[in-house]
C-alpha cells in the first residue's frame, strides 16, 4: 500500500497469518513490525522496529496467563502481567502487574464489576448500578472526593454527574459537578460544569437548525468548520487535515496554534504535529490498529506501548522507564505505576482531566482551548478533553472536536469518558453509525482482553473496529469486541467503561451485532436491498389494510418515485437501536430448535426481540444478518409474509411471472426466504 | 411529621397487624385484582371446542369462559372475520375491535400425550404477533386434518393478560398456561367425512 506518507508491506506465513509488516514513512525511516503464533492462532510473539520482543503466555484453556519482555528489554523489564486468575464464566478475577500490585475483581449477579481493587492501596472502588445496568455510584473508598453519582434522563441520557460532596450530597469537596440538557433530538443543549467548589463556574448553551448548531460553521457535507475562533480543516475524503486556534497564555496574550493530522492508505491517523511536536504513529494491525510505537521526525522511538493480545494497553514505555496503565471498570480514572511509584488521572464524563486537588489558581476563564496550568486539556492535547472549554474542548480518538458530538456519542453508547473515544469511521474518518454500539460495563476495563479470547470478526479483518467508538487511553485507537466464552450473553467493547456504556449483557451482545449489521449496509448492494425491500414491504404490509401502516412511518417512495431519505436502508437498524435503548431486545435464554428448524430470535408485536440461545452461537456476520431480519420486522405490519412477499416481487422482476409476492405455505417459510434474500445481498 | 421513634411504632403496629391478619405482605394482591370468575360455570375457565370441517382442515374455537382477557398468539397482524354476502359468497375481512368468533392463524401445539412432547404445530416463523380474547369471548382456528392422530392433542399457550405476555407460543420465561383439545374430543364423523 503506498499513501502520501510513504507505503508498507505485508508478509504472511504458509497459514495466512501476518508474519509481518513493514511501514515505511518518506524521509524518516522504515519500521518492522512481526509476529509469531502458537497451534491454536493466538498471537504468542510481537517484535518492534527496535527488536524488543513482547511474548505471550497461555493456560490449557488458551487464556491469557502472562506477559513477558525479551530480546532488546526495554528497560529491562522482562514481566508485565502475571498470575492471571479467572472466574468460572470466564471473567477476570486476578492478575499481577510487573511491579507486583496485584488487581482483583468482584462482580454481582449480572456479571458486572461490584468491586476493583488495586493492591498497596492504589484504589478500591465498589459499585452501584441502576436496573438498566447503568452506573448509579462510584464509591471511592481510597479517595472518598473522587465518588461519583451519574443521573439520567427518561432516554437514558446522562444528566447529571456529580463527584465527592456533590455526589454524595455533603459538603466535602467536589472537584466537579455537572448538568447536562438535551432537545429532542438529544442536541446538547445546555451544559454547566462547575470545579472545586465553585472556583469554575461555566455554562454553554445552544440552540441547533437542521442539525446544526446555531453560530457554529459547516460545510456542504455537515463538517463542522468553525466553533468560535477555532477551525477545522478537511481533505477531499472529509478527514481533518488541521486545526488552528487561539490559545491563551499565562500572560494572557493569545498566540495562534495549529495541529496538521496525516492519514495512510487505510485513513487511519499515522502522523500529526502540533505545537511544534511531530509524531509518526506505527501501527499493528494483528493488534487492530493499535499504536506500537510513537516515532519522532528523526525515527527514533519516542514511546512505546504493551498490549494485551487483544489490543488493550498494559503499559507504556517512555523515556526509559516502563509505566503499567490501567482504566478503572466504569471508566472513571486511570492509575499507572512505574519505578518512580504510583499515580492516577481523574477524569469527568467527557474525559477532561480533573486536577486531584484544587488548583492553587484560578484557570483562566477566557478564551478558546486554553486550561489551567499543572494539568492535561488543552486544545492541542490528543489526549483528554478540555474541562474549561465547555463547546470545543471534546477530544475524540485524539482529534478535537465539539463537546456536543462527543456527548452524543457518549450517550450512545459509541464512546467512553476518560479515553480517546472514536466513533467515527477510521476508514473513511466519518461521523456515521453512531449508536449501534453497545458496551458492557462489566469489562469496561482491560477484564476481557486480559482473557486473550479472541475478538469477534467484528474487530475486521485489517484490525479495525471502524464503525464504532474506540477507546483506549494515550494514543491509541483501537477497540474490539469480545465475546466470552462460557458466557453467551456477554459481549463488550474493550476500554469502554463509561458509566453511559452500560447496555446490559444480553443487550450488548445484541447491540454489538448491530455493528455488524450497520456494517453490512455499508455495502451498496445490501444498503440499496434494503432499502426497496422496506418500500416495498409497507406497501405489501398495507394491504389489505393500507390504511393500518403507522401514520408515522409514511410513504416511502415520493410521487416521483424516489426513496425518501428518512426511510432509508438504515431505518429498520434504528428502530433495533431504539429496542435496545428501551430494553426491548433481550435474550430468551431457551433454545429456538424445533424439529428441523431453528428460530433465532423472534419478534413479537413488531415491538419486542428476544434472541434465543443459538443467536449467540453464529458467527458475527450471521448474527448482523439476524439483526438486520428481525429489525425488520419492528416495523408496524412487517411480517415475515409481508417482508418475504416484498423480497419475492424483487426476486421476480424480469422473470416470466414478475411481481409476485411468492407462496409461502407458513412463515417459517417466508421467514427462511428473508434470510436467504438478505444473505444473497448482504454477505460479503 | 414521620419521627424516627412513631416511625417504629408504626412499624411494630404493622407487622402485628400482618400477623393477626395471617398474611404474608408478598401475597397481599392489590384491592382491584379480584381474581378470574368462570363465566359459564358449567364449562372450564378456558376451553377448546370443535367447529366445524373446512376443506382439509378442521375449525376448533377457543373459548375464554373467564372475566379475565387472556392472550394467545397468532401469524396475524389484525384477526379477520368471515361474512355471508348478499350473494351467498363468503367474505374474509380484518377485525379491528374485539368480536367474538374471529379467525386467526393461531399458534398451536401437538402434543404426542405418551412422550409429553409438544411441537409447534406449524412454522410459524420469527415474526409474531399476539390477540387478546376477552372475557366470554372466543376465536376460531383452523388445524390441518393430518395432525388429527390417535394420541395426539391439541395445545394452545395463553397468559392471562395481567401476565407477562411476551411471546406467548415461544414459551419466553414466565409462566405460560396451555388449553388442550384431546383428539378423543373430535366428532367420530369429522375425520370420517375426509377420509372418505
Amino acid at each position: 500500500m503506498t499513501d502520501g506518507l510513504g507505503s508498507k508491506s505485508y508478509i504472511y506465513n504458509d497459514l495466512s497469518q501476518l508474519k509481518s509488516e513493514t511501514r515505511t514513512f518518506n524521509g524518516v525511516g522504515t519500521f518492522t513490525l512481526s509476529y509469531d503464533y502458537n497451534l491454536g492462532g493466538e498471537l504468542k510473539k510481537l517484535t518492534d522496529s527496535t527488536g524488543m520482543t513482547i511474548n505471550y503466555d497461555y493456560d490449557n484453556t488458551g487464556r491469557l496467563n502472562g506477559v513477558t519482555g525479551s530480546d532488546n528489554l526495554y528497560a529491562n523489564v522482562s514481566n508485565y502481567a502475571s498470575n492471571f486468575e479467572y472466574r468460572a464464566w470466564g471473567g477476570l478475577k486476578a492478575m499481577t502487574d510487573g511491579l507486583n500490585h496485584v488487581t482483583s475483581l468482584l462482580y454481582n449477579s449480572k456479571l458486572q464489576p461490584s468491586q476493583y481493587d488495586i493492591s498497596g492501596n492504589v484504589v478500591h472502588q465498589n459499585y452501584d448500578y441502576n436496573d438498566d445496568g447503568r452506573v448509579r455510584f462510584v464509591h471511592n473508598t481510597t479517595d472518598i472526593g473522587f465518588d461519583r453519582s451519574y443521573s439520567y434522563d427518561h432516554a437514558a441520557r446522562l444528566t447529571e454527574a456529580r463527584s465527592g460532596g456533590a455526589a454524595r450530597g455533603d459538603n466535602v469537596s467536589t472537584p466537579y459537578n455537572e448538568t447536562f440538557g438535551y432537545d429532542p433530538f438529544s442536541n446538547l443543549t445546555s451544559r454547566w460544569s462547575l470545579s472545586w467548589n465553585g472556583q469554575t463556574n461555566d455554562s454553554d448553551s445552544a440552540t441547533y437548525a437542521n442539525n446544526r448548531r446555531s453560530g457554529w460553521g459547516y460545510d456542504a457535507d455537515g463538517r463542522n468548520t468553525s466553533i468560535d475562533t477555532r477551525t477545522y480543516n478537511f481533505d477531499a475524503v472529509g478527514q481533518m487535515k488541521s486545526m488552528t486556534a487561539q490559545q491563551v497564555l499565562s500572560n494572557g496574550n493569545h498566540i495562534t496554534v495549529t495541529e496538521n493530522v496525516g492519514y495512510d492508505g487505510d485513513g487511519v491517523k499515522v502522523y500529526d504535529v502540533a505545537s511544534g511536536a511531530t509524531n509518526y504513529y506505527l501501527r499493528s494491525s494483528v493488534l487492530r490498529g493499535a499504536i506500537i510505537e510513537e516515532i519522532t521526525s528523526s525515527g527514533q522511538k519516542n514511546i512505546g506501548y504493551v498490549y494485551s493480545p487483544s489490543g488493550t494497553e498494559l503499559a507504556q514505555q517512555s523515556t526509559n522507564i516502563v509505566i503499567w496503565k490501567q482504566n478503572s471498570p466504569a471508566g472513571t480514572s486511570q492509575y499507572i505505576a512505574s519505578s518512580n511509584g504510583t499515580g492516577r488521572t481523574e477524569f469527568d464524563p467527557l474525559g477532561a482531566d480533573i486536577s486531584l486537588t484544587a488548583p492553587p489558581d484560578p484557570p483562566p476563564s477566557e478564551g478558546e482551548g486554553d486550561i489551567g496550568g499543572g494539568h492535561f486539556g488543552g486544545i492541542m492535547d490528543a489526549r483528554w478533553s478540555d474541562f474549561f472549554n465547555l463547546d470545543g474542548g471534546c477530544v475524540l480518538d485524539g482529534v478535537a472536536t465539539s463537546c456536543g458530538l462527543a456527548m452524543s456519542a457518549l450517550n450512545s453508547g459509541a464512546a467512553s469518558e476518560a479515553m480517546r473515544a472514536s466513533y467515527y469511521n477510521l476508514t473513511t474518518h466519518k461521523f456515521d453509525y453512531v449508536g449501534y454500539v453497545y458496551a458492557d460495563p462489566v469489562f469496561g476495563f482491560a477484564m476481557v482482553d486480559f482473557m486473550g479470547h479472541g475478538a469477534m470478526a467484528e474487530t475486521g479483518k485489517n484490525g479495525h473496529l471502524p464503525d464504532s467508538s474506540i477507546v483506549n487511553a494515550a494514543g491509541t485507537n483501537d477497540s474490539s469486541v469480545t465475546i466470552i466464552a462460557g458466557a453467551d450473553f456477554v459481549s463488550t467493547i474493550t476500554g469502554l467503561g463509561s458509566p453511559q456504556n452500560t447496555a446490559q449483557s444480553a443487550g450488548a451482545a445484541a447491540g454489538s451485532s448491530a455493528i455488524g449489521a450497520a456494517r453490512l449496509l455499508r455495502n451498496n448492494d445490501c444498503s440499496n436491498f434494503i432499502s426497496e425491500l422496506i418500500s416495498i414491504s409497507a406497501s405489501v404490509a398495507g394491504q389489505p389494510w393500507s390504511g393500518r401502516i403507522t401514520p408515522s412511518f409514511g410513504p416511502l417512495l415520493d410521487q416521483n418515485g424516489n426513496m425518501t431519505p428518512s426511510y432509508n436502508a438504515y431505518y429498520a437498524l434504528n428502530e433495533y437501536e431504539r429496542a435496545l435503548a428501551g430494553g426491548r431486545v433481550t435474550a430468551s435464554g431457551q433454545s429456538g430448535r424445533s424439529g428441523d428448524t431453528t428460530t433465532y430470535g423472534t419478534t413479537t408485536n413488531n415491538s419486542t426481540i428476544s434472541w434465543n440461545r443459538e443467536f449467540y452461537s453464529l458467527g458475527q456476520t450471521d448474527r448482523a444478518l439476524m439483526v438486520l431480519h428481525e429489525s425488520l420486522h419492528l416495523i408496524a405490519n412487517f411480517s415475515d409474509f409481508a417482508v418475504a412477499g416484498a423480497a419475492h416481487i424483487m426476486a421476480t422482476r424480469g422473470t416470466n411471472n414478475p411481481g409476485n409476492t411468492g407462496n409461502f405455505r407458513n412463515q417459517t417459510e417466508a421467514s427462511e426466504y428473508i434470510n436467504q434474500q438478505i444473505a444473497a445481498h448482504c454477505r460479503h | 411529621m414521620l419521627t424516627t421513634t412513631n416511625f417504629r411504632i408504626c412499624v411494630v403496629a404493622l407487622t402485628l397487624l400482618m400477623v393477626m391478619t395471617g398474611r404474608n405482605v408478598g401475597q397481599v394482591r392489590s384491592s382491584n385484582v379480584r381474581g378470574c370468575a368462570l363465566t359459564d360455570k358449567g364449562h372450564p375457565a378456558q376451553f377448546i371446542s370443535y367447529e366445524a370441517k373446512s376443506e382439509s382442515k378442521i375449525l376448533l374455537r377457543l373459548r375464554n369462559n373467564t372475566d379475565c382477557s387472556i392472550v394467545v398468539e397468532t401469524d396475524d397482524v389484525v384477526p379477520t372475520q368471515r361474512k355471508r354476502l348478499p350473494n351467498g359468497g363468503l367474505k374474509i375481512e380484518p377485525v379491528t375491535s374485539s368480536q367474538d368468533g374471529v379467525t386467526l392463524r393461531l399458534h398451536y401445539l401437538v402434543q404426542d400425550r405418551k412422550r409429553g412432547e409438544a411441537k409447534p404445530g406449524y412454522g410459524w416463523g420469527d415474526s409474531v404477533f399476539t390477540y387478546e380474547i376477552s372475557p366470554g369471548q372466543s376465536v376460531v382456528f383452523a388445524v390441518p386434518v393430518s395432525h388429527f392422530k390417535s394420541q395426539l392433542d391439541i395445545a394452545v399457550p395463553f397468559n392471562f393478560s395481567w401476565e407477562d405476555k411476551a411471546s406467548v407460543g415461544m414459551g419466553v420465561g414466565g409462566v405460560v398456561h396451555r388449553v388442550y383439545f384431546l383428539h378423543d374430543d373430535l366428532p367420530s364423523d369429522a375425520l370420517l367425512a375426509f377420509q372418505k
